[in-house]
């Protein structure tokens, strides 16, 4: 008994329903604020995926695409002007559309989102598409994203059989050759990369049009320099980016374009104020049960500032109680999640410090609030 | 008397000409008139007088729970007409309270209710302090009811536990405000005794108010309040 932290623990532990609830209201807090957390990150992680994938230099863009993954088409002859400017060394269509997938073994249709890949250099790192591409210029045959959602079917175990899988993509037959490992994301459920002849098969649109340029610079140009001069260049006709801004980009988007960080924000918000509310309320009342005996310790010399102290350090062993098994649990969660969603669902060190800082944050609120009601322990009043 | 009161020395407590109201212009109403008295080292005091007369008014203000407005008070060298907040805190803990209601912690056990109170004397080691603990529970004759919680424990045994409680510290004075009326007359008897038995072995001074009749031959003085006013010269002994 000497130290106030010894206090606390035995004014927390005395009931121990209490200590019960207290504690699960921090693991209701810290498991919603990091799932939550968890589910923006994983939308951002994912959405970025594939503009992370680009190699090449500079990125083109029509002007009014708000992200690449809903493109305004431009003229492909834009395009290929290009490189008659002596910093480019070599430009690459790349063509996007949805996809009406029919899922060969229950006959139910899905949506895909579909790449078809220009000529020349891959400008986009997509794994085993290299090692496929003899296969890929044959007529209609594609290369599966494994990392769908498994309504698509199981296309890659059929592969790994030696079975030959046969779908219908916007009702045409489209063989798979191969699969990739991408990973989807809160709109895309599934992927599938084309040659450009074999995705204008599939979507016929008004000719000459892409949806997404990418350049490979000359060896020791500066892409910020070369960016500059072909935007001189072009004009406004083209969006021309570098390859990070490309990514801030798309970040950009996601920030203000999407209402991700708003539905997953108002979630965090929830879990800290479920959290903030409970430890309040167990706090606030075991101050006012307790104001006659807290006066008294006023009154045989405890200070303000001792009161104070013990009941922020019960709000802090309660943050601590309920921050343990809130992980612990929200790592259950992330499991099953990225399972089912196929998202990337990764419980990493800046999160969870972050998280902590937050259930300390709200543990201290709490105790804040339930503390006003100290100065109402008039030592005066209790002879 | 069976201890030595030293009336050469300094008084622990110096009460002149205090008076005390409550409330503020309209409302004001004095409570307490021309009051002067003094307690030496080892000296036990009893305030008696009929209910609302102003003792426990008295107690609060010696106690430096209350704020002085008029008259002088000077307790254990502190004069509490100038001390600030921090003054009455440092003078409150060399202060013994014992209250009517005895208001343990109820979610510590007995001995750790007075095992706090040595919290507010760090200068006092570990060791020392959880021996004066067991020592003084032992002689409120609490010996095997020290890890009993206080729901567990009847009045008198509670009542035991704040009189330890208020005396671990070795307090140069003990304010007690009417410590049996929630006892029966058996431990009533027994806490007074235990309160003298305390004063003479430490040499504390003892404030206590009290309605009791049958304790009042503890006492080294009694000062009798009426109205708000001392009712009988204060060297009646
Ligand atoms: N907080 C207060 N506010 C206003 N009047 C009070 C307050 N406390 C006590 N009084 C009044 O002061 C008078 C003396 O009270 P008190 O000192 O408690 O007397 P005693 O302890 O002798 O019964 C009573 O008339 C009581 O009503
Ligand atoms: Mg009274």
């Amino acid at each position: 008994m000497r130290s106030s932290w010894q206090v606390a623990w035995k004014q927390l532990s005395h009931s121990k329903m209490k200590l019960i609830v207290a504690t699960a209201g921090v693991v209701v807090a810290v498991l919603l604020m990091l799932v939550q957390l968890g589910f923006l990150n994983a939308a951002y992680d994912s959405s970025l995926a594939v503009p992370k994938r680009v190699t090449a230099d500079l990125v083109v863009l029509s002007p009014q695409s708000p992200t690449f993954a809903t493109p305004t088409q431009f003229a492909r002859r834009m395009l290929y002007r290009l490189p008659a400017h002596p910093a480019v060394a070599d430009v690459q269509p790349i063509y996007l559309g949805t996809g009406r997938w029919k899922n060969p073994w229950d006959k139910s249709e899905r949506q895909i989102l579909v790449y078809g890949l220009g000529p020349g250099e891959n400008m986009l790192q997509i794994p085993g598409y290299a090692d496929a591409v003899d296969q890929l210029q044959q007529p209609d045959v594609g290369l599966f994203d494994r990392r769908s959602r498994p309504t698509f079917g199981p296309v890659s175990e059929a592969l790994t059989k030696g079975e030959r899988v046969d779908v219908e993509v916007n009702r045409r037959k489209i063989t798979i050759a191969a699969c990739t490992e991408i990973g989807v994301t809160l709109g895309v459920d599934g992927n599938l990369f084309l040659t450009d002849t074999n995705f204008l098969r599939l979507f016929p649109r008004i000719p000459g049009s892409i949806d997404l340029g990418l350049i490979r610079l000359k060896p020791e140009v500066d892409p910020a320099t070369a960016r500059d001069e072909l935007v001189r260049w072009c004009g406004s006709d083209l969006r021309i980016l570098t390859k990070a801004e490309f990514i801030a980009f798309e970040k950009h988007f996601l920030d203000t374009g999407a209402p991700i960080n708003f539905i997953f924000g108002l979630g965090t918000a929830v879990g800290f104020f479920i959290g903030f509310v409970i430890v309040y309320q167990i706090l606030y009342t075991e101050v006012s049960t307790h104001l006659p005996q807290f006066a008294t310790l006023k009154a045989i010399g405890f200070t303000d500032n001792y009161l104070l102290r013990l009941v922020i350090q019960e709000s802090l062993i309660l943050a601590v109680l309920g921050y343990l098994p809130g992980t612990l649990l929200s790592w259950c969660v992330y499991q099953v999640a990225a399972h089912e969603t196929k998202l990337p669902m990764a419980l990493t060190v800046f999160r969870l410090t972050s998280v902590l800082g937050l259930t300390i944050l709200m543990c201290i609120f709490s105790a804040a609030m339930a503390m006003r009601k100290l100065r109402a322990a008039d030592p005066a009043d209790i002879f | 008397m069976l201890h030595s009161i030293n009336r050469t020395a300094e008084p622990i407590v110096n009460v002149e000409h205090l008076a005390f109201s409550f409330g503020e212009g309209e409302l004001c109403k004095q409570i307490l008139f021309d009051i002067t008295f003094n307690v030496f080292p080892g000296e036990i005091v009893l305030l008696t007088g009929p209910s609302g007369s102003g003792k426990t008014t008295i107690l609060t203000l010696v106690g430096g729970l209350r704020q002085v407005k008029a008259g002088e008070l000077t307790v254990l060298g502190t004069d509490f007409r100038s001390a600030d907040v921090a003054d009455l805190v440092r003078t409150r803990r060399q202060i013994g309270f014992i209250f009517q209601a005895h208001n343990l912690l109820d979610f510590l056990s007995a001995r750790d209710n007075v095992a706090m109170a040595m919290q507010l004397h760090p200068e006092v080691t570990a060791t020392e302090s959880r021996e004066r603990v067991t020592e003084l529970l032992e002689m409120v004759g609490l010996k095997d009811r020290m890890d009993y919680y206080p729901a567990k424990l009847s009045g008198g045994q509670r009542q035991r536990v704040a009189i330890a409680r208020a005396l671990v510290g070795r307090p140069q004075l003990v304010l007690a405000d009417e410590p049996t009326a929630a006892l029966d007359s058996h431990s009533g008897r027994e806490v007074v005794e235990l309160l003298q038995r305390l004063a003479t072995d430490h040499g504390s001074a003892i404030l206590m108010v009290t309605h009791d009749n049958r304790v009042l031959n503890v006492a080294d003085r009694i000062i009798e309040m009426e109205d708000g006013r001392i009712k009988q010269p204060v060297n009646a002994l």
